[in-house]
Order: structure tokens, then C-alpha cells, then sequence
């Protein structure tokens, strides 16, 4: 089980310092699939990325927080147990299948370079796995992520696949040594949405014969609706609402999740009902307003929003939101407002 | 196997302007020289007997017309003739060629060798330690590498360590020995400073050219990658940072040919090597008209051939080559 | 070691806060506030200008650059006997008379230096002028034209790029005589190529760009679309081609006069005047120091000055 606490990350640029995640938690339970939704910037890839700490040590910076990976803190360990962790505990799949592949090495040797570093090693520190039982591990690897003619296509380079087929290539390093945790970062932002479909029912497959659990970060809720069981969304660098992924759907409670359904297509719709923009635009970060960071951009703002940070109220069990409206002293007309 | 037939095109191609380049150069070499008044023997103000110029001119062939002199030229180069030196009487331009390029080129791989090691390690170090003082350090070194030229550097050199240190030495130690000889081309102290000051250039060019590849490479996704499979912080940077870095920097060692061979021209005359540059320099100043367009033409066919072997080797390199002539 | 940083952090959250009011009176959405941006908004040429001058190594680069210029424009008119002989004052230490020393035959050093600073500078600005002249007209052409015009003027280039450039410029001081006019032709004979493909590739990018189809559907003029499109994507680097080409046509002059084919004395350059000092060794140092200086750090401004701009002009560098 991975939990996050009170996660608070910064990064800082030429015009000064981002707080890019501020204060988030999230428990994400084992052998499931919890998606973090949220409009770019808002901080849910450096929370991603924290969790692997990947970001770029020299611009950013862990303020607090633990990220407990069944128990053990990942934001303490050294860089080496660090190592011992990435590939082998949690893998990770990142948004643009162009790019992340290294262009001068063949698929096949990108896949056994994770199963052997991460091999059981014998007495003398040598690796128990072959490179030939490591490359036919890649093949049916390559099999089991549905690419077709693996043991050809294993002994080629990068450039020779389609955007889909280095997705599902990026899948099969990920899910190489059978972590416990897979992270997609927009893992399908990238493709055509037919691909799209297939790289979902693939990561989905994986999920139930390995039994790992995988959190996906996206900014569609469509891919939400029929992926994940739990949905977090962020909002300017924290989670704003959190939930299983009916509640989110059928009960939402913070006007900013409202704004996001009432922005999705359904099937359906009635030609009158038209899809709604939220106006304005996300809160800077380099200065995050005191109060509510969606406040300025509310239907249903109050005073209070502006200037104090709602807490975080629970309204069923397992649905949490981080919204004044929730507050037991605030007057429920107002909170009937948002579903108008 | 599309890729195969697109790589054999790009080749063809690329082989195709080369031999184009080097026929250009040729004819307009040949052309340019033609369009001397007189000839080399009768500049208009020679008190030479007309009989005794007149034979002369025909010994070098030059009575006959200009059209039937360039393809006796054209002939005479397919078959490694480059003609007759006129101020190195009865010598051929091939045999001063023969005798002269391998001093060059031993010269050149010298200065190619220590330059490209110092370049990429000057490089990779920088931007291993981005902002640091390595990386400020070779920065340095770069930009006044590329901006301040080598004769000014290497007279500076000749000045400091030829004469100043060599003097301090023969007060010190009374010896006449000198560590860094600043002339001739005799033992492996001799080649020192020489292929130093030629190698300037290319260390700075690829000091700054490897710590931008590099700096880029690393903040490619495909490192990330590498990186979220727990595999070790060298094996990251060796694998697939300094790997990928190296591609665009094998280009410029192409570009580099061209330079050293410029570079040639001065560090030969500056340190009195006998090298084909210093040859070249002396025939133009001397108007020795054979033995500069010769040599023009030699110099021509061997930078457009280490070129393209260069870019045909990056062919092979890079995986990506095949699909669409170069990037970058 | 941890990879927390050591600052404690003062941003607990408000929740924290027990006594305040809840003040739940609804207040309209303020967009105007939500779009507010804490970091500067730049237009393209300010954020470069800003840039630019930020870097102080550009900065100071540039300041010299225009001393430098200053002293090429300004100074042979103060100083103009700089082929005045004196055989009674040869190879003089820099002295108050002459402040840069004599040379071999007694001509003033300094007053020299000012002349062979104007005439490098001149063969530099005016060789590069030219060349960015047909770079722009060659490329253009070629870019809008396209289709095989552009093929064969592309292989034309391919050719010239092909030839080194030093081989052109020794081979042309052979045939012609010697001096300025030789060397600035013969440096515009290759060195507008660069410029020419660069430019060909900006014009041909925006032929295919939609935004430009969608202004000539609109009714643009062809004129209309190279004011406003063309010319504001391809100003920078055809900016930082110009400065960064200049030195070197400087140093090949200098490279030229220095091994003795470039511009021949009596007139003065910073090649030359090396050269002449660098036969005076081990004597007469100044000779040889003071133009070397002076070309060595003019050399170094003007490329700290040209990846200044670079950098600044690339949008992609700045944070």
C-alpha cells in the first residue's frame, strides 16, 4: 500500500519559486487502480514523480512530507536503496511513448537492462540471469504486452515502432520485474484515442494477472470513468476532492469536480445542454492564494474561500472534500447552488 | 529493407556533390590560374631571351590552347600527375605531396587524437557538473579556444615556453636543452607544442559542442526512463547520456578536417615544419602557380572525402540516419 | 543524507486557524483575479531584451565591441600618419611619444593600431553586410519559389558548402591583388551560404504553416505575410547569424595578413601588424602585444556578446 502525507514539493525558476504540490495526501490501496485528475500545472506529475524522486534534484525541492511504500519512507532512503526501489517496486509509465525510449539502443536491450539490474545476484555479486535468458524474458515479455512478432521485433530500435507500440513497449520495462505499483503519467495523452482504448485494457489485464495496483495520472475524466476505482482530484497543488470513482461521478461535492463533469461529453446529451467551459485560468503558483485556489474562479464562492483554506471534511465514508461549502455551519441553500 | 534502400540513396547522394565539388574545384582552380596575364615565366617585366621563354613555355606545356592545357591536366590528374613545381626546379608537385602529407598528417591525427579525448572529457565533465566550477572552467576554455586564433595563441605559446622558459632553464640548469623546441620536426618533444596549438581549435569546438549535447540528452524523457529502472547513476550516464550525446558531435569531427588543415597552413610556417601547409603558404607567396593549384586541388579532394567518410560513418552510427538525410 | 531541504517551513495551512468568523456571504467569481500572473509577462523581444542584458558577460562583450568601433571610427581621423616614417626613432619602447612603441621602421604603433582597427572592422562589417544580403535574397528566393528552382539552388549550395572556405580565400589572393577590396570579395564568395539555408528554411516552415494559409485565405497580401510572419520568426537568427559571422571574417583577414597574403603594408591591419611583431621575437614584444590584445579580446567580446544574444533570442533558454 502506498500512502502520501502531507506531501509538499517546490521547484524553482528564473521567476521564483513554484510550490507545485502543496500539502497533499493519498492512500492508494493494494491490487487497485486510483487515478489522479486534474488541468495541467496543477501538480499532479511532480507528485508522480516524487513518489519515483525523479525530479531534477537541482531545481527542486521536498519541503515535507513521507511517502510510505508499505511502511517504508521512499523520501528517506538513501539514492542507492532508492535504486533497489525504482524498476523493481514501483515502475513507471510516462506520457510521451516518442520520446521516452532511448533512440540508440534496440527495444530488446532497453528491456533487459531492467530485468538484470534488478536479477538476484549470487554469492559473488554476480547476476543469476544470462543475457540470453534475460533477452528471452524480453520476448515474451514483448508477447504478454500483445506486440506482435516479438522475437523479431526485440532487436529493433525505437524509430521503428508506431507511438502505440512504444507505449506498450514502455509498459512491458515497467511491468518487467512485476512491481507493485505501476505509475502512468498520461500514459495515453499522447495517442490516438483508438490506441488510446487498447493501451487502458492492456495496463488493466496487467493489473489483475500481477495483482499490483496502479495510479494513473490524467487530465480526462473519460479515461477515469471506466479505469480506475478511485479518483483524487487536484487542484492548484492539492487534492481538492477524493473518492471511489461512483461517488465522484454521481455525487460530486466540490464545485471545481462539478465544473470538470459538466466539461465532459456524455452520451445522450440533450442538444440543448451544452458543454460548459470553466472560466479563467488556474492560480499561479509562484504566489498560491491564501484561501481556496479555486475561489476566483467559483460559482459558489464565499468570503470565507477567499481568504482561509477550507479543511478537508469528510461527506461518506471514503469521500473526502476540501470545500467551505461542506462546512456544517454554512447555509445549505447556498451549497444547491453549484447543481443548478 | 526501406530503410536499407533510403540509406544507399542518401550515400549515392552525398557521394554524387562531392565528386561535383571536386571537379568544381578543379576546373576553377585550373580557370583562376589561367586568368593571370602572362605566365608564370613572363610576368611583362622579365629581360628574359624570347627564344629561351618560349621553350621554357613549352617544356610546361603552356603554348598550347587553354582548352586542350585542361585536359591534358584533367588527364595527367586521373593519373596522380600534379605537374611540375616551378620554384622546387625538377621536382613533381606529387613527389612534394609524397614527401610533405605524411608530416601533415601526423601532425593532424596528433592534434585530432588530443583534442577530440580533451574536447569530450572537458565536455562531459561540465555538464556532469552543470554550474560548477568544471563546467565554468571549460566554458572558459571554450570560448577563448574559438574566439582568440591559434597563431595568436601559438606565437604567445612559442614566446612563453620557447623563449622565456628555455632561457630560465639555460640560467638555472646551464643546459641548452629545450623541453618545447619552437621549430622543425625532428623527436616527440618537437611535436609537442605543435599539436597543441593545432588542437586548440578542436577542443574548444568540442568542449562546447559535447556540454550542450550532453546538457540536452539529459533532460531528454528517455533518461528519465533509464532512471525510473533503478539501474545506477553511471550506468546512466555512460549507457544512455554519453552515448547519445556523442551522435551530433561525430558530425563537427568532419567539419574538424577542413580546420586542421587551415590550421595547418600557420602552425607549419610558425613552427618550420615540413608539412604540405607550409608548402602551400610558400607557393602562393612565391607564385609558384603548379604547385598551388595542385596542391588547392589535393587539399580539395582530401577534406571533401574525410567529410564524407565522416558523414558515411555517421550513417552506420546513428540508427535513426536512415530514415530522413540528417538531423540537425 | 537527506533530501529534504534544511529551511523549516513557515506555510502551515490556514486550516490550522481556529479563531476566525466564517464569513459565508457568496461573492461573484473574480476571473480577472484568477488569471493574475505573479511572474512577468514578456513579449518575445522584451524577454530577449531582458535577457540579454541580465548577462553581463554579453553586456560587458558589447560595451567593448562599441569602444572598439568607436576607436576605428574616431581614431585615424586624430591619428592620421600612420605610414610616417622615422629611421632616427626604429623599434622604440612605448614611451610618452609613442605610447605603443615603433616599429622597424620607426612608424607609431599606436597610431597604426587605430588604423588596422578600422580596416579589420571595415573587411569584417562590410564583407558580412554583403554576405547577409545575398544569404537573404538567395535563401528567400529560393524558399518561395521552391519546387526545382529550389532543389538545383539548394545543390548549388551544396557545392560551395563542400569547398573549404580557406582554400577560396588563399587561392583568390593569388589570382587578384592583394588588399581589402580582394579580401572582402573573396570572404562574400562562400560565407553567405550559411545564412541562405537558414533563411530558405524559415520561409519554406511558414509555407507550410497553417496559420499562414489561413491568412492568405483571409486575403492577406504576400507582402503582408512577410512583414508579419516571416520577418518576426526569422529576425533572431538571422541576428545572431550576422554577429557571429563577423568574427570570423575578422579572423581570416588577420589569419590571411598573418601568414603574408592578406592586406600588405605600408597599410596597417591586426594581421599584419601580428605578423610584424611576431618577427621581432624575442625584442620588441610591444609589437606584437599591442594588436594581439586588443584583437584577442575584441575576438572574445564580440562571441560573448553573439551566445549572449543567442541565448537570449532563443526562447528555449530562458526560464
Amino acid at each position: 500500500m502506498l500512502e502520501i502525507k502531507d506531501l509538499r514539493v517546490s521547484f524553482h525558476t528564473y521567476s521564483g519559486e513554484v510550490q507545485a504540490v502543496r500539502g497533499v495526501d493519498l492512500t492508494v490501496p493494494d491490487d487497485d487502480i486510483t487515478a489522479i485528475v486534474g488541468e495541467s500545472g496543477c501538480g499532479k506529475s511532480m507528485t508522480a514523480q516524487t513518489v519515483m524522486r525523479l525530479h531534477d534534484m537541482s531545481i527542486t525541492e521536498i519541503k515535507s512530507g513521507e511517502i510510505l511504500l508499505d511502511g517504508k519512507d521512499l523520501l528517506r532512503l538513501t539514492e542507492k536503496e532508492m535504486q533497489q526501489i525504482r524498476g523493481k517496486e514501483v515502475g513507471m509509465i510516462f506520457q510521451d511513448p516518442m520520446t521516452s525510449l532511448n533512440p540508440t539502443m534496440t527495444v530488446g536491450a532497453q528491456i533487459t537492462e531492467v530485468l538484470l539490474q534488478h536479477a538476484p545476484k549470487d554469492a559473488r555479486g554476480k547476476s543469476t540471469l544470462s543475457k540470453a535468458q534475460a533477452m528471452e524474458q524480453a520476448v515474451s515479455l514483448l508477447r504478454e504486452v500483445k506486440l506482435p512478432d516479438p522475437e523479431r521485433r526485440v532487436r529493433q530500435y525505437p524509430h521503428e515502432f508506431s507511438g502505440g507500440q512504444r507505449q506498450r513497449i514502455m509498459i512491458a520495462i515497467a511491468m518487467a520485474c512485476h512491481p507493485k505499483l505501476l505509475i502512468a503519467d498520461e500514459p495515453t495523452t499522447a495517442l490516438d484515442v483508438t490506441v488510446q482504448a487498447q493501451i487502458l485494457e492492456l495496463m488493466r489485464n496487467l493489473q489483475t494477472t500481477h495483482k499490483a495496483s496502479i495510479i494513473i495520472i490524467t487530465h480526462d475524466l473519460g479515461v477515469v470513468a471506466n479505469f480506475a476505482k478511485h479518483v483524487s482530484v487536484m487542484y492548484g497543488g492539492m487534492i481538492v476532492e477524493s473518492g471511489t470513482t461512483l461517488q465522484i461521478f454521481q455525487d460530486p461535492q466540490h464545485p471545481y469536480t462539478h465544473s470538470l463533469l459538466r466539461a465532459i461529453p456524455r452520451k445522450g446529451m440533450d442538444k440543448a445542454q451544452e458543454l460548459t467551459v470553466i472560466e479563467g485560468t488556474p492560480p499561479d503558483l509562484v504566489k498560491p492564494p491564501q484561501g481556496c485556489p479555486f475561489a476566483d474562479r467559483c460559482e459558489c464562492a464565499m468570503r470565507v474561500c477567499k481568504d482561509h483554506l477550507p479543511p478537508v471534511y469528510t461527506h461518506q465514508a471514503g469521500h473526502t472534500c476540501r470545500c467551505w461549502l461542506m462546512d456544517p455551519d454554512c447555509p445549505p441553500e447556498l451549497r444547491n447552488k453549484e447543481r443548478g | 529493407m526501406r530503410g536499407a534502400v533510403k540509406l544507399k540513396k542518401y550515400l549515392l547522394g552525398r557521394v554524387v556533390v562531392a565528386l561535383v565539388t571536386v571537379f568544381i574545384v578543379i576546373t576553377l582552380t585550373f580557370v583562376l590560374m589561367h586568368l593571370i596575364p602572362g605566365t608564370p615565366f613572363n610576368t611583362g617585366n622579365t629581360n628574359m631571351d624570347p627564344d629561351a621563354l618560349a621553350q621554357l613555355e613549352a617544356n610546361y606545356g603552356l603554348d598550347k590552347p587553354i582548352f586542350e592545357q585542361y585536359l591534358i591536366y584533367l588527364n595527367n590528374l586521373l593519373h596522380g600527375n600534379f605537374g611540375t613545381s616551378i620554384t622546387y626546379t625538377n621536382r613533381s608537385v606529387t613527389e612534394i605531396i609524397l614527401r610533405s602529407f605524411p608530416v601533415s598528417l601526423d601532425l593532424g591525427l596528433r592534434a585530432m587524437i588530443f583534442g577530440i579525448i580533451a574536447g569530450l572529457l572537458l565536455g562531459i565533465e561540465a555538464a556532469l557538473h552543470h554550474n560548477k566550477f568544471i563546467d565554468r572552467f571549460s566554458t572558459v576554455v571554450a570560448i577563448v579556444g574559438i574566439s582568440v586564433p591559434s597563431f595568436v595563441l601559438g606565437t604567445l605559446l612559442q614566446l612563453v615556453l620557447g623563449l622565456w622558459f628555455s632561457g630560465w632553464v639555460k640560467t638555472v640548469f646551464h643546459t641548452d636543452f629545450q623541453l618545447f623546441p619552437i621549430a622543425r620536426w625532428e623527436s616527440f618533444r618537437y611535436t609537442i607544442l605543435p599539436s597543441f596549438v593545432l588542437s586548440l581549435g578542436s577542443i574548444a569546438s568540442i568542449t562546447r559542442m559535447m556540454r550542450s549535447s550532453m546538457l540536452d540528452v539529459m533532460s531528454q524523457d528517455y533518461v528519465k526512463t533509464a532512471r525510473s529502472k533503478g539501474i545506477s547513476e553511471r550506468a546512466v550516464t555512460w549507457r544512455h547520456e554519453i552515448r547519445n550525446a556523442l551522435l551530433p558531435v561525430v558530425t563537427i569531427i568532419g567539419r574538424m578536417v577542413g580546420n586542421l588543415c587551415t590550421g595547418s597552413f600557420v602552425v607549419e610556417n610558425l613552427f618550420a615544419i615540413p608539412g604540405l601547409g607550409k608548402y602551400y603558404v610558400n607557393s602562393v607567396t612565391a607564385r609558384d602557380y603548379t604547385l598551388t593549384m595542385g596542391l588547392t586541388i589535393f587539399y580539395a579532394i582530401f577534406i571533401v572525402t574525410s567529410t564524407l567518410l565522416v558523414d558515411i560513418a555517421y550513417g552506420f552510427i546513428d540508427p535513426r540516419i536512415s530514415l530522413a538525410g540528417r538531423k540537425r | 543524507m537527506s533530501i529534504f531541504s534544511q529551511k523549516t517551513v513557515p506555510v502551515a495551512t490556514k486550516t490550522e486557524e481556529k479563531d476566525f468568523v466564517k464569513d459565508f456571504t457568496p461573492v461573484p467569481k473574480d476571473l480577472e483575479a484568477s488569471g493574475r500572473i505573479h511572474r512577468r509577462s514578456l513579449t518575445y523581444w522584451q524577454g530577449a531584451l531582458l535577457t540579454l542584458r541580465r548577462n553581463h558577460s554579453a553586456m560587458i562583450g558589447l560595451a567593448f565591441i562599441i569602444i572598439v568601433i568607436l576607436i576605428g571610427i574616431i581614431g585615424p581621423i586624430l591619428y592620421p600618419d600612420y605610414m610616417k616614417t622615422n629611421m632616427l626613432a626604429t623599434l622604440q619602447a612605448p614611451s610618452e611619444k609613442h605610447w605603443f612603441g615603433t616599429d622597424l621602421l620607426g612608424r607609431d604603433t599606436f597610431t597604426r593600431l587605430l588604423w588596422g582597427t578600422r580596416t579589420s572592422l571595415m573587411i569584417g562589417f562590410v564583407a558580412e553586410t554583403i554576405n547577409l544580403v545575398i544569404g537573404i535574397l538567395y535563401g528567400g528566393i529560393s524558399g518561395f519559389v521552391g519546387g526545382k528552382t529550389d532543389v538545383i539552388m539548394m545543390r548549388i549550395i551544396d557545392v560551395f558548402v563542400s569547398i573549404p572556405q580557406m582554400i577560396i580565400l588563399i587561392l583568390l589572393q593569388t589570382v587578384m591583388s592583394n588588399g581589402v577590396p580582394t579580401l572582402i570579395f573573396s570572404l562574400c564568395v562562400t560565407g553567405w551560404t550559411g545564412l541562405a539555408r537558414m533563411v530558405r528554411g524559415q520561409v519554406m516552415a511558414l509555407r507550410e504553416n497553417e496559420y499562414v494559409s489561413a491568412s492568405l485565405v483571409l486575403g492577406a497580401g504576400r507582402w503582408e505575410i512577410l512583414k508579419r510572419h516571416l520577418l518576426p520568426n526569422a529576425v533572431g537568427p538571422i541576428l545572431v547569424n550576422y554577429t557571429m559571422s563577423i568574427p570570423g571574417a575578422i579572423g581570416a583577414e588577420a589569419f590571411l595578413s598573418y601568414i603574408g597574403l592578406g592586406i600588405p603594408v605600408p597599410a596597417a591591419s591586426w594581421g599584419n601588424m601580428l605578423q610584424e611583431g611576431a618577427n621581432q621575437f624575442p625584442g620588441s614584444l610591444w609589437l606584437f602585444f599591442s594588436p594581439a590584445i586588443l584583437f584577442g579580446l575584441f575576438m572574445l567580446a564580440f562571441n560573448l556578446f553573439g551566445d549572449g544574444l543567442r541565448d537570449a533570442l532563443d526562447p528555449k533558454m530562458r526560464r
